[in-house]
């Protein structure tokens, strides 16, 4: 290798010396220079795995099914490197949300399996895991390499891909519902961040109209499974419930429910006009084109809204976990992740793909291509902090959404129903928004539908 | 329609060359030949259409959800039905009356701002064919593509209300309950007008001029003219284009969806919305067959009747 001793001498000494300095020496001093330890020279862990992996899986084709997301484009982004290091080829298959939870349960219901990696959230986790279409994936976290550190994935993600005590995916974004306000506009007027949902009232009667075009307050609520959305955010600190966790029975016409969806219909007052059909990319404009003083969304919008590209509030915009009820502060986690399919012949390339795409060490770049965060070093490290503003708000609200689900509660059901039970709350909460009802007749209509929906 | 086979003669074709020579006289063949041409058409269309309600009618007595197994449906008989028509919880019924004024709102505006352009156009006027050809246009957009655009449109902020506004000193709220429907029948009637206008400016093109020179000379006035001669004339005409466009209106989709979603609350969940939310959204495929199954029997019904009528006109004439 080396046609010249003494390079390869002085090169060994150089390195002996510099273990010793680094022995020595502040942690800072770990950081590799180039001349210490030219990367090309000496492989990575990444590498070093991936060689194997190479060595066994060469030549492999690896279909994964997957809908259009931030995350995925970032992921498309890292395929080749993928490839090259691995010698695994990926083919995506990529379609629309909500094509592809169509497709997936066809696959899942007539027995084929057309992929190897699908993408995967908890909406339909039950459905496809009932049927046998998913591959249990706590033997393969066992199994995994140091770099990859599944601990490091935020519990609460980790959580919502697992059913009934079995992990069926792995996490690689995740979102929670938290509060967005314009810092500036609340320093100008000299107004304090709520903390409250009566707060949040009088914050968003103040600002509404306070300036020209300015709304108190934005959020989605479109008819169907957004109002759902937003609204389960609004249930839990009113003290309402969908189901009871100690019974089992639905609990939608309970007082802390009517209630939680009436004061969505007052606050609703201050929202711009037309919110009774605002989809999520309306909500967000409104906010992002400086129209609503505070907006209670998802943090995913929270990467949009810092984009001065597309945002003429970024930089002027602060974060906070939501405000806390009658009953308690709460908010909710959902997300996505990938789940390996029991038919799939190529297990072992599906899960290095997984494991490269979704580890530790791949997460910074996962992170620069636009990926998702879901991570918790990456959250509570002051660096990323500094550059994400709103990285601590999302830590502080995925504790209200741990709070929540300790109770043994959640913004999703974790049964098969869930999406039809979902579609009752998201119509009837809608047409009660509209005025064609009343909210308590709204919750007396969902309970009886939940009713008939559970004695089947 | 294979009804109509019975009476059907293959002219100048040697069917003495056929392979069945000797097993049937030649009358014989010239029967059964044209069945057995028919074979591979009828196969197609019976796995497609026969086959296809066959399912859904089967689909629409049980209780099954999208993505449970098949095994695990439940034979309800008519439960399906009658929690739709009886049900206090069921907004079928409001979705009919939704769906009747979607209808009749669309059609009758559609037929008569089409007939009058065409009427219009008719004239020997400069530049027809670029106003023709201009007409098209909202016809070969996508649908979804018309539907996004003009949810722009009608936003509190939008064009719509621009205009509104500097004509009529208003604002209105195109996303609320109450205009949300008034908002997609605008739509649809600025797309499919132009469906009328072609067709029925092709049939006034061809009418034959005597009718039309006798009268004159008899004196008749133009309403006259249009009332005794072109009324009758493009009667045929309007019925088949209004049976097309009927059909497609109860299946109108795509815009609705990407203009509201059904909402806000039910506004606009017509027929075709509805069964989109209760199959795949709520995956209650029992429940959405069931409609499906209904609307298929009000298009047929509906269709046949007009059908009746368009014979009547062809009969008069």
């Amino acid at each position: 290798m080396f046609a010249n001793k003494k390079v390869f001498y002085n090169l060994m000494v150089l390195l002996i010396v510099a273990a010793f300095l680094v022995g020595c020496g502040p942690q800072e001093a770990a950081e590799p220079t180039e001349e210490e330890a030219p990367p090309e020279e000496v492989a990575t862990p990444i590498e070093a795995w991936a060689a194997e992996v190479h060595a066994q899986h060469e030549g492999t084709k690896l279909r994964v099914s997957a809908a259009t997301h931030p995350s995925i484009e970032a992921f498309k982004a890292m395929t080749p490197r993928f490839e090259e290091l691995t010698g695994i080829d990926v083919v995506w298959d990529e379609m629309e949300e909500g094509a592809h939870g169509q497709k997936m349960l066809l696959e899942a219901t007539s027995g084929t399996t057309s992929y190897d990696v699908i993408m995967n959230c908890p909406e339909r986790l039950p459905n496809l895991a009932d049927l046998g279409y998913l591959e249990p994936l706590d033997s393969w976290l066992n199994n995994t390499p140091d770099w990859f550190d599944n601990d490091d994935i935020l519990l609460a993600y980790r959580e919502m891909l697992a059913y009934e005590d079995v992990n069926y995916g792995v996490p690689f974004a995740g979102e929670t519902v938290f509060l967005f306000y314009r810092k500036d506009l609340f320093d100008k007027y000299d107004v304090e961040v709520p903390t409250t949902f009566d707060e949040v009232m009088e914050t968003a009667e103040f600002f509404h109209g306070k300036e020209d075009g300015l709304s108190g307050v934005s959020f989605r609520c479109r008819s169907g499974w957004e109002f759902t959305y937003e609204w389960s955010i609004f249930i839990f600190p009113f003290g309402g419930l969908m189901v009871d966790p100690a019974t089992g029975k639905p609990g939608l016409n309970n007082s802390g429910t009517v209630d939680s969806l009436e004061y969505m219909i007052e606050l609703s007052q201050y929202a711009p006009v037309g919110i009774e059909s605002y989809s999520f990319p309306e909500a967000w404009d409104a906010f992002m084109q400086g129209k609503a003083a505070m907006m209670i969304e998802a943090s995913a919008a929270a990467p949009e809204v810092e984009n001065p590209d597309s945002s003429v509030v970024a930089g002027k915009v602060g974060y906070a976990p939501m405000p806390a009820g009658p009953a308690g502060a709460y908010s909710g986690v959902w997300g996505w992740g990938f789940s390996m399919t029991v038919g799939s012949e190529n297990k072992d390339a599906a899960w290095a793909f997984i494991t490269y795409m979704t580890g530790k060490a791949t997460h910074q770049e996962y992170i620069e291509n636009g990926g998702i965060v879901s991570r918790a070093s990456m959250l509570s490290d002051p660096k990323q902090q500094a550059q994400y503003s709103y990285y601590q708000a999302i830590l502080e609200t995925l504790k209200q959404a741990a709070d929540l689900q300790k109770q043994g509660l959640g913004v999703v059901l974790m049964i098969p129903e869930w999406s039809e039970i979902s579609e009752i709350m998201g119509t009837e909460g809608s047409r009660a928004f509209a005025g064609e009802i009343t909210a308590q007749e709204a919750a007396d209509s969902m309970q009886a539908q939940v009713e008939e929906v559970f004695s089947r | 329609m294979p009804g109509a086979l019975l009476t059907y003669r293959l002219p100048n074709v040697p069917i003495q060359d056929m392979k069945m020579r000797g097993f049937l006289s030649r009358s014989q063949r010239s029967k059964v030949v044209p069945y057995v041409l028919i074979v591979p058409a009828f196969a197609v269309v019976f796995v497609l259409a026969v086959f296809s309600v066959f399912w859904l009618i089967r689909m629409s007595l049980v209780q099954w959800t999208f993505g449970v197994e098949w095994q695990e449906a439940a034979w309800v008989g008519l439960d399906n039905f009658q929690w739709l028509l009886f049900s206090e919880h069921s907004t079928f019924r409001d979705s009919v009356g939704l769906t009747t004024v979607y209808v009749a709102g669309t059609l009758i505006p559609e037929l008569v701002i089409g007939f009058g352009l065409a009427l219009l156009l008719n004239r020997q006027i400069i530049g027809r064919s670029v106003y023709t050809a201009i007409l098209i246009i909202p016809i070969v957009v996508m649908p979804s593509m018309v539907g996004l655009v003009w949810r722009l449109y009608f936003s509190y902020d939008g064009l719509v209300n621009f205009f509104v506004e500097t004509f009529f000193g208003v604002k209105p709220n195109w996303y609320g309950a109450e205009l949300a429907l008034p908002a997609v029948m605008l739509v649809d009637i600025w797309e499919w007008t132009p469906f009328f206008v072609l067709i029925l400016l092709a049939g006034l093109q061809a009418l034959p001029r005597e009718p039309y020179d006798a009268a004159l000379v008899d004196g008749a006035s133009n309403w006259q003219l249009f009332r005794h001669i072109t009324l009758p004339l493009m009667a045929p005409l309007v019925l088949t284009a209004t049976i097309l466009r009927f059909m497609d209106i109860l299946r109108i989709f795509a815009v609705i969806f990407v203009m509201f979603g059904g909402g806000p609350g039910d506004a606009t969940t017509t027929l075709p919305i509805y069964i989109y939310k209760a199959t795949l959204v709520a995956r209650n495929v029992g429940r959405g067959s069931a409609v499906s199954v209904m609307l298929i029997i009000i298009i047929v019904t509906l269709t046949f009747l007009l059908v009746r009528l368009l014979e009547r006109a062809k009969f008069e004439m």
